[in-house]
């Protein structure tokens, strides 16, 4: 008995040895705080969002730049900005997090600015699109991976036009993102020569569409419309109710066919056209290799939040590469950030001078294949910045699109 | 009554001694707490002591807040206009609102006042050159003060609100225990009994409303300088109720109740969120719990069991 106890002792001696040993050469781990939505109508894009970003650390091991790398999640109900923040104080103060990640909402991002910045904590927004962020209010702590709210509505407009239609009636909710989704589409449809010839604007959350719908000029040439979350699923099955399907095109900005409720969806889908920086059809090998591991992991559709969590992650992975692991050496990993270039789901994407990303935006089309609903590509903008054709102070000079609404018409 | 008085000198010398012990992040919670205990111990002015169950009071909160806010953003950052600005106009609000919300009682003063703070939150998201509508206004500075500590640090910064806390408690104290404070009791339990005794029932609840607003403009005015922003979300519905819930799990009608149930919501919100996801639902369970076996809050509780072991 005394033998075995002397043994038991002897190893765990030596395991603590082993231990001592490794930790002795293994340097702290990076800290990432990830701050998602997970309770109010957002709630599902935060946790799509999440599930991605962790989805990329398990796969790569946690480790990056030759560091193990420790994911730290902080969630907060919808909307709520105070709470987003106490969060970040929490991930940085007491966690003692190297970088901030996630954020779904604009509101809680522009809370979070001038904290990252007094504290130098990098941040990689990870879906909130505000334009804002990126251009007027360009920080060096600030970045992006998903997207800025009009950027992939430029060439929806352009298309549209190209397309012949026009006279286009705009639908988006009534809060700031809706007015810069559905804004960046007027602005490039009417510079080409189209016409606005109305303006809708439901509040978010509105539990009925068909006042609006009832209210749609018949005369128009398609609906462009920038409404999303379950918003989205209520409006497209209101538009077929009200029997406007087949009448008038509808096209819109991704995420009113999200994946994560386009088999809900059903008929009233097919045919609409969105743009957005990514699909679940997208045709290229990292896409394919990230979708299989995400569905078999969480036996849910991946979608475009989930896919935004992983490139974020990509992103901070590869200049954590570039610095090799060396977070402490701030400069040099905001330096690394800003010429990060990663081959992601989406295709391949860098960032701009103001950190937005410059990506590929795909028009797509909602289809049946092989008895499922898909966003299929139909067409393919390459290499799309937040300016579109203009130069960032040409574009920084024009109004911004919330102060635009209402005025499409004129 | 010199019990109380002790136990508050002991809770304050606490309170002092804090900051040495705590983290930053701990120490940025307590600041919070404070905020939210001022703003707890207003809305039982009226619920505790009136007998009113506002569902707007963060109406004036979130007006002080956009007041200090858009005037150290556009105007000034001087504290000496700001900050006494806010207070005026939650007073002001409370005081039209109080107008309208004290002809009526009961649950239709729940709907009232619950519909008069949609509004202002309606403005303020909708109002966007003035508000910045839902993206709120972000960079509010912390004021200057003829300190020798800058307020922009986290210690001076909760011992400034630390004062304001032990003022606002203490003429909160000084209002529940005056005949004035009295006679709100006395309307609480019969409004019919105080009318026909002489008292002027209405200007008595008119001015605890407003003086309500004015303490609760007092938590906005803080707010805003501790977080540096403005959101619509501050006059919230879900702002509103969970002042309510504060007051009711800490204990309506004894003040330090409500400080004490503001302290621990904000410190669970926290703690247990770092633990697990699902927070909300132990929040949930935990409001339950306390209202089936403390229907009197937290600190009617403990006077309960204290009560118990000396009989």
């Amino acid at each position: 008995m005394r033998h075995r106890s002397l043994r038991w002792t002897a190893l765990a001696l030596a395991l603590s040895f082993v231990g001592f040993g490794v930790e002795s050469q293994e340097r702290e781990p990076v800290r990432i705080g990830i701050i998602y939505t997970n309770t109010g109508p957002l709630a599902q894009l935060g946790i799509d969002m999440r599930d991605g970003a962790l989805l990329f650390w398990s796969q790569a091991g946690q480790r990056a730049g030759g560091r193990r790398v420790e994911i730290l999640t902080e969630s907060t109900g919808s909307n709520k900005p105070d709470e987003g923040l106490t969060k970040a104080r929490k991930l940085v103060e007491r966690d003692r997090a190297h970088i901030l990640g996630g954020i779904i909402e604009t509101p809680v991002a522009y809370a979070l600015r001038p904290y990252v910045i007094e504290k130098k904590t990098p941040l990689m927004i990870m879906n909130a699109g505000a334009d804002g962020l990126t251009q007027r209010q360009r920080s060096d702590y600030v970045f992006r991976c998903s997207f800025s709210n009009s950027q992939a509505s430029h060439p929806l407009g352009e298309w549209a036009y190209k397309q012949g239609y026009r006279r286009l009636v705009l639908v988006a909710s009534d809060f700031a993102a809706g007015h810069e989704h559905i804004g960046g589409v007027a602005r490039t449809f009417v510079a080409a020569g189209g016409q606005v010839v109305q303006e809708l604007y439901p509040p978010l959350g509105v539990p009925d569409f068909v006042p609006y719908l009832t209210q749609i000029r018949r005369d128009a040439d398609a609906v462009a419309v920038a409404i999303f979350g379950s918003d989205a699923m209520r409006f497209v099955a209101q538009y077929a109710e009200v029997g406007l399907k087949g009448k008038i095109p509808l096209i819109g900005k991704g995420g009113l066919t999200d994946e994560s409720f386009l088999d809900k969806l059903g008929d009233p889908a097919l045919g609409i056209i969105v743009a957005y920086h990514w699909t679940a059809a997208l045709d290229l090998p990292a896409n394919r290799r990230v979708r299989e591991a995400f569905e078999s992991r969480h036996r849910r559709p991946m979608n475009a939040p989930a896919e935004q969590g992983y490139v974020g992650s990509q992103m901070i992975a590869r200049a954590l590469d570039a610095v090799r692991g060396d977070i402490e050496n701030l400069d040099g990993f905001l330096a690394a950030m800003r010429k990060v270039e990663v081959d992601a789901p989406r295709g391949s994407v860098k960032l701009d001078a103001f950190h937005n990303p410059i990506q590929a935006v795909y028009l797509e089309r909602t289809e049946r294949r092989n008895g499922v609903l898909q966003n299929v590509p139909i067409a393919t903008y390459p290499s799309v910045g937040q300016f579109w054709t203009w130069s960032p102070e040409e574009y920084m000079a024009m109004p911004s699109y919330v102060d635009l609404k209402g005025k499409w018409t004129r | 009554m010199n019990a109380r008085v002790a136990s508050g000198a002991v809770a304050l010398a606490v309170l002092i001694g804090l900051p040495a012990v705590l983290s930053s992040y701990q120490l940025s919670l307590l600041t919070k707490m404070l905020i939210f205990g001022i703003f707890a111990m207003s809305l039982d002015l009226l619920l505790g002591y009136a007998g009113l169950p506002s569902l707007g009071h963060a109406a004036y909160f979130g007006v002080a807040a956009y007041t200090v806010g858009l005037l150290a953003l556009r105007v000034a950052n001087n504290f000496w206009i700001d900050f006494p600005a806010g207070l005026l106009m939650a007073a002001a609000v409370s005081a039209l609102f109080g107008l309208f919300a004290l002809r009526t009682r009961g649950s239709y003063f729940l709907m009232i006042t619950l519909a008069l703070g949609q509004v202002l939150w309606g403005i303020a998201f909708g109002w966007r050159s003035l508000t910045g509508g839902d993206d709120g206004l972000p960079s509010v500075p912390r004021p200057r003060l003829p300190l020798p500590w800058a307020l922009t640090e986290g210690v001076p910064f909760y011992y400034f609100v630390l004062i304001c806390f032990a003022l606002a408690t203490g003429l909160l104290a000084l209002v529940v225990s005056s005949p004035f404070g009295q006679a709100l009791i006395g309307i609480r339990e019969s409004e019919r009994r105080m009318e026909v005794l002489g008292y002027d029932v209405w200007r008595y609840k008119y001015v605890a409303f407003v003086l309500a607003g004015l303490f609760a403009g007092l938590a906005g005015n803080l707010f805003v300088y501790f977080n540096g922003f403005v959101s619509p979300s501050y006059l919230n519905i879900v702002f509103s109720a969970s002042a309510l819930l504060m007051v009711i799990l800490g204990g309506a009608g004894t003040l330090v109740g409500p400080a004490i149930g503001a302290a621990v919501i904000v410190g669970l919100e926290n703690l247990i969120s770092a633990y697990m996801e699902r927070w909300v639902l132990v929040l949930g369970v935990i409001y339950v719990l306390v209202t089936l076996f403390a229907p009197s809050g937290l600190v009617g509780l403990v006077r309960q069991r204290l009560g118990r072991s000396r009989a």
